[in-house]
């Protein structure tokens, strides 16, 4: 008893009085907390129908852009969520003709001797608005010779806006081939080259050529916020940026006077989802509608999922075994072609790519019109291989390094492992590999010195053109600039390549990339291993996407089919 | 009893002064500058650099450090992120009402699942309910909290498909950042589908809830059971048998009430260790809380987010124990003789 009337106390304590009520209420809240509790486990069940999201599409993309201006860099993320989104370009790259298409100019004249192009420009382009600035007027001349002169004029006011680096024009030498932009009229302008470049259109349409405003670029400049116009950008395109969350994600609104019909989506989101895995799952789980770089490893699951499409395009990369061609014994070109024989693409795009690769017979992917398919292809066959190796007075083998990056490449998806085939398949032939291997920057940093004997890299076009191939891999010119890894430079390559741009026709330019291929074949500085796949995952229920072989992602087409109606209906 | 909460807050305030002051030799300790520790500014200006050694007196004693240390850090300024310059204490504001909001719902589910389990098990002591509960919640509290986590998103998540795996809440709903809890800024919100909005919060919260509420559901169990165990078993309760009142009765209105109470403060002491689950949990389902942001400042090295968090963190489970104490003790008299100081 005396214990009953201690929990008397402990009660009248805990509800100051109100006793009774105190102990109703309490067996009411035990079983409310049991049926709630099932409730909540239970209730919540299947998850929301898909189909009854908002108009939109989210994509899962794999990291935060560096900047919204693609001119500053070569970074796809930054392409991506900036070049086609936001930006035109003067002409556009249509992969499905492959061929250069209008864009922001309507079109274009080259004349005789293919140093000056004239533009005719699209007239009644809008430019967007945001909360600092309402364009006054439509896009003009001024716009595209502003965003022009930025990059090529070292004294422009918003040269070094943002640091002052264009890494693409940079490296297609685009300062001193273009000699002045003329303004004609407000929707004419003249191009005057240094001098004939084929490859001038497609660097025009590459992703990295997009157009900004000027008077947007005034505004800035006089409220001494010049940088804002990398960060807040305003373009032509398709979507507007309405806000950036680092880390997280990235809100489009649609142009609704986009000069090529508004999209058909009432919003785009970028989610920046790094890990490949979360990007995948989002994907089966409906919080994405489309997804970056799904791993070859992954490549399976998506195939058997039914809501999943995987959408496939030979890239225009390669990925090659390159050799030190000054070094003993790769200065001996029969060596170069022992390698060659003794090594097994096939097994080696089985087992890194697990099949998202083609096989590369030609640093040039089948795709582009300058492939040479007459050229005999190094069939794998050790005999020959040793045969070659003993002609060149190595019958015993010889020791080499191979230098492998420890990072996954859109070209390689694990270097590693490609150095490991490539060390079994060479002992064969009596060819000892040691790996080398250091981080991405170091290793990038250390190819500078051409220490090694023979290294895996590769290479990712930044347009269509097949020049793009040859001058930055092999050209002496590339030795200085960094790109020519397998210390390569050949007179006769040399002049056969600068031949071919020359020319602005085609069909005119197609004999000397035959010979040039011709050249490599024989001469073998590397040994093109494969052209891997380029892939996008996206739901079956999203329509107008379509995969650009070089890169960058556009959503102007994109639509969500049917979701209208299903909304409409009893879910 | 006010003896008692003056010595309490006595107590609170000396480990307080320890924690910063082990927080404060660890910054001196790490790699770096400690201004840029402290600060967080990476290469800093002569300008700011000479601000920063005033704001933290670093040109006097390490005594007058540390006092400016807790200074600061007590009127919320943590420095700046390494990473992107952000003020730290903004972007934790930003980030914990996500984590409280998880912790909170996983809480409640522990406790509405825990209390009547634990009730059952007790009041079936030895027979076949009883062993299959605790055996059941033996499992539950001896799992692993992230291979729960993976289980569940590789099951209901990927095989199933039927709950989404990572976030808070589809992109596509334009919910404003208000409160920081979701389903209360859904409601703030003026979106046009805010239905849908919220069966998609709900559905995004169900696996990371369930996956942190599984040890709390278990401890609040198998406390419950116990202290149920001994008040059934006491003597008041027989007497209140043998007058013969309903068996329910005797339950609720007699032994529940005191068994309630241990279970409460017990709770308060698995605090931490909800904290750390939900840090684990947060980053398998890619929740955008404190314990995410945490965990990347680690992989970053971002000594002021690191420094920050533990304070917070650390310093939150203080003040909860210590006025959950104080609670307790205000409602249990018979508690006061027996608890003097002790955390």
């Amino acid at each position: 008893m005396l214990m009953l009337q201690g929990l008397g106390v402990t009660l009248a304590n805990i509800t100051s009085g109100a006793h009774t009520s105190m102990k109703n209420w309490l067996i009411f809240v035990l079983k409310v907390c049991f049926i709630t509790s099932i409730l909540m486990l239970v209730g919540c069940g299947p998850s929301v129908d898909k189909n009854l999201h908002t108009p939109g599409i989210v994509y899962c993309s794999e990291g935060d852009p560096t900047s919204f201006n693609p001119q500053l860099t070569t970074n796809g993320t930054t392409t991506d969520a900036s070049s086609y989104q936001i930006y035109n370009r003067l002409v556009e790259y249509d992969p499905a003709l492959g061929s250069i298409v209008p864009a922001l100019a309507r079109h274009w004249f080259i004349n005789e001797d293919g140093t000056s192009y004239t533009f005719y420009l699209r007239k009644n382009v809008k430019f967007h608005s945001n909360k600092d600035f309402t364009p006054t007027r439509d896009f003009n001349a001024d716009d595209v010779l502003f965003s022009f002169n930025r990059v090529i004029d070292a004294a422009h006011p918003y040269h070094q806006v943002s640091g002052g680096s264009y890494p693409f024009f940079q490296s297609v030498g685009f300062t001193d081939i273009i000699n002045k932009i003329v303004k004609v009229n407000d929707y004419m302008i003249v191009i005057h080259l240094t001098e004939k470049d084929a490859s001038f259109m497609a660097n025009l349409a590459a992703n990295f050529a997009v157009i900004q405003s000027k008077e947007y670029a005034d505004q800035l400049a006089a409220q001494n916020k010049q940088a804002q116009i990398d960060s807040k950008p305003i373009g032509t395109g398709p979507f507007v940026l309405d806000s950036y969350f680092q880390n997280d994600h990235i809100r489009y609104k649609p142009n609704l006077n986009y000069w090529n019909g508004a999209p058909a989506i009432e919003q785009l989101v970028f989610d920046i989802t790094p890990k490949s895995t979360n990007r995948i799952a989002k994907l089966m789980t409906g919080d994405c509608d489309v997804s970056a770089l799904p791993q070859s490893s992954e490549i399976d699951i998506i195939r058997q999922n039914k809501k999943l499409e995987l959408q496939i395009q030979t890239g225009f990369n390669v990925s090659y075994l390159g050799f030190n061609t000054e070094r003993v014994p790769f200065n001996e070109p029969k060596v170069r072609q022992a390698l060659a024989h003794a090594i097994n693409k096939r097994a080696i795009v089985e087992a890194v790519y697990y099949g998202s690769a083609t096989i590369a017979d030609s640093v040039l992917p089948s795709l582009s019109w300058a492939y040479n398919d007459a050229l005999p292809p190094y069939e794998y066959n050790i005999d020959k291989a040793k045969a070659l190796l003993a002609e060149a007075g190595y019958a015993d083998g010889f020791e080499m390094t191979l230098w492998a990056a420890p990072v996954q490449r859109i070209y390689n998806p694990n270097a590693i492992k490609t150095a490991e085939l490539i060390q079994g398949q060479l002992k064969k032939i009596g060819v000892e590999v040691k790996i080398v291997t250091y981080g991405w920057n170091v290793f990038i940093e250390k190819l500078n010195d051409y220490s090694y004997d023979s290294l895996l890299l590769g290479w990712t076009a930044d347009n269509a053109d097949p020049d793009n191939f040859f001058r930055p891999l092999f050209s002496c010119a590339a030795l200085l600039s960094g790109g020519n890894r397998v210390n390569w430079c050949n007179d006769n390559f040399d002049e056969t390549i600068n031949q071919a741009i020359a020319f602005t026709d085609e069909k005119k330019r197609v004999p000397f990339y035959l010979a040039a291929q011709q050249s490599l074949n024989e001469q073998v500085p590397l040994i093109p291993i494969a052209h891997a796949l380029r892939f996008q995952v996206k739901s079956r229920n999203i329509s107008g996407m379509s995969l650009n072989p070089y890169g960058g992602i556009s959503f102007a087409k994109a639509k969500r089919k049917a979701a209208v109606n299903q909304a409409g209906g009893a879910q | 009893m006010w003896f008692y909460i003056v010595r309490r807050i006595n107590l609170f305030v000396f480990t307080v002064a320890v924690l910063f002051l082990l927080v404060f030799i660890m910054l001196n300790a790490l790699p770096g500058e400690l201004a840029t520790n402290l600060s967080g500014v990476q290469n800093p200006t002569i300008a700011q650099y000479d601000a920063i050694v005033a704001q933290y007196q670093l040109d006097k004693s390490w005594f007058n450090q540390y006092i400016s240390f807790i200074k600061q850090r007590i009127h919320g300024d943590f420095g700046v992120s390494f990473s992107d310059a952000k003020p730290i204490f903004d972007e934790m504001l930003r980030l914990l009402p996500a984590t409280i909001e998880l912790c909170i719902y996983a809480m409640t589910i522990a406790l509405l699942l825990g209390l009547p389990l634990g009730i059952i098990a007790a009041v079936y002591y030895k027979k076949f309910g009883d062993f299959f509960l605790l055996g059941t919640s033996l499992i539950g509290y001896s799992i692993p909290v992230f291979w729960l986590g993976v289980i569940a998103i590789m099951y209901f998540g990927l095989d199933l498909q039927w709950l989404p795996v990572a976030g808070k809440l589809n992109l596509l709903y334009q919910v404003e950042h208000v409160t920081g809890f979701t389903l209360i800024d859904i409601y703030l919100s003026d979106i046009q589908y805010k239905q849908l909005a919220y069966q998609d919060a709900l559905a995004h919260l169900v696996m990371p809830t369930i996956t942190l509420a599984v040890i709390p559901c278990a401890i609040v169990f198998r406390i419950t059971r116990t202290t149920m165990l001994e008040e059934l078993n006491a003597n008041y309760i027989k007497a209140a048998q043998a007058r013969g009142l309903h068996p329910l009765s005797v339950i609720f209105h007699h032994a529940l009430p005191n068994a309630i109470q241990p279970v409460l403060s017990q709770i308060t002491l698995q605090l931490s260790t909800l904290l750390t689950s939900a840090m684990v949990t947060e980053v398998i389902f890619s929740w955008p809380g404190i314990g995410q942001w945490l965990i990347q400042a680690t992989y970053q090295q971002n000594y002021p987010i690191i420094s920050a968090g533990i304070l917070v963190c650390a310093g939150f489970v203080i003040v909860v124990t210590v006025i959950s104490d104080v609670l307790l003790i205000a409602t249990t008299p018979r508690r006061r003789s027996a608890e003097y100081g002790s955390i």
